[in-house]
């Protein structure tokens, strides 16, 4: 599989601007480049405000995009579409969200909510099919057909996003954006929910963009892995490379800063922590924007923006120490074992 | 002897029970809770959201609305006193003072009307003589301690100008204002991020040597568990279902639940293909059973007695008590009598 990859989507310099005063703009997501492969699941994380969340609704075009452009099967979202050409994407992309209470509609039955979609695209043609459909559907992601008739207020958090998954995959989309779905939820139901998201994977061949700041669940259920830091992609790696070899600052920070759920291992490691918030998006820092917190900042840190390069294969990293022009391979080494 | 060893007990909980009306009937949202904590010693407290995790620290702090909810039966004990018989006046100087408490919410926490520094200045005032000029002064001092750069000019600004993980430091400045002896924290990291967890939990342990203050900490990350406490209490559904020492309880849990609770998260140390998990949800309230055991219907051990006798919390081996009838101990003492009385 591996020496086959079919890219799905390309993600090509893709910037997501919001206007806030004249002269003012957030940017959200700034110029991220990354490939997702069929079947894969990609992990998308960072801190609270990094724009993982804005770039996975630009992906969608639930946002437009300010620049750059999203292939998908080597078609752009973002160009200019009529109403009909860009109802054939929304049926093969299809998103689940965060927040299992507020992405439902309260006065419709469970049943609506789930062939809402097959509905607005037309997929079936009497009564009967659809009712035989949600059915289908409701038992695939484990309830049962009675819970159709019920309202959402009825559902427990964890039955909720699976009412959420089952309208995700009513008109059978090829690539799903997960913005952090199991945030909301207990231990044991998160458990629950990812065994489930995995299960669909496999039958249905769907490809996934995992969103969410849970790194031991990312690297659980992704293949491969992006790590963003204020609106700029640090690190992409396969998901293994990630957690073995971190190359980005942030990323090492991000990867120490997560509690192990093992007191004897937790109390005798030596962790890395990085100091402050993240920076406002409005204004943020020149050159590398992790470079106010970063343990390692040079002088060129925040003069030159650093290169998205590819360190090693299939290992992406934007940070001045890997670039020989800055520092010496030697140095980066060193830095790499310190940790 | 058993009196000896509670003797220098900081807090204990004596048979706790506290329930909510629900249409006119009382329901207990926690049952028979018992533990203590000990002085400088970081306990635990965890289990999944609805297991009666924040009823029990309300309790503690007497701050249940009396409209709808009442401490139906057994003690508080704190230092010796108990703080269920306190009249309301009485308690406001316990609170802040002795017993601190950090909330979740640092947003909705913190009133959004007022500086930071008014509200950090008003614990002071409530419980010290103390001028103005004086009270800002410590103020800044406290938020110094607690790691905010820039006091003087923090001090001036509102909530909302502040992020998650500042607001979250002026809330344990305010805690810690008058060094408590304990502190209660309410998931105080659940709604930060990694890094600033990070910080947090650093500045928690570190304050806690300093102080010498006991911290109940209440969470649902057992990655948090496992890096701050000395002892671990599991509820489930608004019983304690094991207390053990945390290097224990990692390596070889008691009960079924706590056990399943370790298995379903991911550990980035290893590679799984499947997470465990456990089926079915906390039973509602109204719907919890009366007789046996509260896990039972969920429990992948669950035999016939698991639904007929309710099990009692006793210790299962050295500083590990658990609350399940795979063990001896945990049947109640005029079970015998029962089993015999069924075969004549």
């Amino acid at each position: 599989m591996d020496n086959n990859k079919e890219k799905l989507l390309e993600i090509k310099n893709l910037k997501k601007h919001f206007k806030m005063d004249r002269n003012n703009y957030l940017k959200a997501v700034d110029d991220i480049s990354f490939d997702i492969y069929k079947g894969e699941t990609f992990g998308l994380v960072g801190e609270s405000g990094c724009g993982k969340s804005t770039a996975g609704r630009t992906i969608l075009r639930l946002y437009e995009a300010t620049e750059g452009a999203v292939n998908f099967q080597g078609e752009n979202v973002h160009a200019k579409k009529s109403k009909k050409e860009l109802k054939k994407f929304n049926r093969s992309m299809q998103m689940i969200f965060q927040d299992p209470y507020a992405s439902l509609n309260p006065r419709m039955t469970v049943k609506d909510i789930i062939a809402e979609g097959m509905d607005i695209h037309g997929l079936v043609k009497s009564k009967q099919q659809r009712t035989d459909r949600v059915n289908e559907l409701l038992e695939t992601v484990g309830l049962n057909a009675e819970h159709g008739n019920r309202y959402p207020h009825e559902f427990s958090g964890g039955q909720r996003q699976r009412i959420g998954i089952a309208r995700a995959l009513a008109v059978n989309p090829d690539f799903i954006v997960a913005d952090e779905p199991i945030s909301a939820l207990d231990v044991s139901i998160q458990a629950q929910v990812v065994n489930l998201l995995k299960k669909l994977q496999r039958e249905r061949g769907l490809t996934y963009l995992f969103i969410a700041h849970d790194l031991s669940m990312v690297k659980h259920i992704s293949d491969r892995v992006g790590v963003m830091y204020l609106g700029n992609m640090a690190e992409v790696a396969t998901s293994d490379d990630l957690y073995a070899e971190p190359l980005h600052p942030y990323t090492q920070a991000l990867l120490s800063a997560i509690p192990i759920s093992d007191p004897e291992v937790e109390r005798s490691r030596e962790r890395i922590i990085v100091e402050g918030d993240v920076p406002s998006p409005i204004n943020p820092p020149s050159g590398c924007r992790f470079r106010t917190r970063c343990p390692m900042a040079m002088e060129v840190c925040s003069k030159v923006t650093p290169e998205w390069q590819e360190y090693s294969k299939d290992h992406w990293v934007a940070c001045h120490l890997y670039n020989d022009k800055y520092n010496d391979e030697n140095k980066a080494r060193q830095n790499l074992t310190k940790v | 002897m058993i009196q000896n060893q509670h003797d220098n007990d900081l807090l204990r909980l004596k048979n706790l029970h506290t329930g909510f009306m629900i249409d006119g009937e009382l329901h207990n949202a926690i049952v028979d809770v018992n533990f203590n904590v000990k002085p400088k010693e970081v306990v635990c407290v965890v289990g999944e959201s609805g297991c009666g995790k924040s009823v029990m620290s309300l309790s503690i702090m007497q701050l249940l609305p009396k409209l709808n909810s009442k401490i139906s039966a057994g003690e508080i004990l704190f230092n010796g006193e108990d703080l269920t018989k306190k009249t309301d006046k009485e308690m406001n100087k316990v609170r802040g003072k002795d017993i601190a408490m950090i909330f979740q919410e640092p947003m909705t926490a913190l009133n959004p009307v007022f500086t930071v520094g008014s509200q950090l200045q008003e614990v002071l005032f409530n419980h010290l003589e103390i001028t103005s000029k004086d009270a800002r002064e410590k103020s800044i001092e406290l938020m110094r301690q607690v790691g905010i750069s820039r006091p003087e000019k923090i001090i001036d600004e509102y909530p909302h100008q502040l992020s998650g993980g500042m607001r979250q430091r002026v809330m344990i400045a305010m805690a810690v204002a008058l060094h408590p002896k304990l502190l209660i924290a309410d998931e105080p990291t659940t709604a930060l991020d990694v890094t600033v967890q990070a910080q947090i939990l650093e500045l928690l342990k570190d304050i806690q040597e300093k102080e010498d203050m006991a911290i109940m900490l209440i969470t649902h990350d057992l990655g948090v568990v496992a890096e701050m406490a000395h002892k671990v209490i599991v509820m489930y559904a608004g019983q304690v279902v094991e207390t053990s020492d945390v290097i224990k309880l990692f390596k070889n849990p008691k009960h079924p639940y706590t056990k399943a609770l370790l298995n379903s998260i991911p550990r980035m140390d290893r590679d799984e293909e499947k997470l465990n998990t456990i089926g079915g949800v906390v039973p509602s309230l109204e719907n919890m059973p009366q007789v046996g055991c509260r896990f039972a219907g969920r429990c992948p051990k669950a035999f016939g007695d698991c639904t007929k006798v309710t099990p009692k919390i006793a210790e299962v081996s050295d500083g590990q008590s658990a609350r399940c009838l795979l063990y001896e101990e945990c049947y109640p003492e005029n079970h015998i009598n029962e089993k015999e009385e069924i075969k004549l």
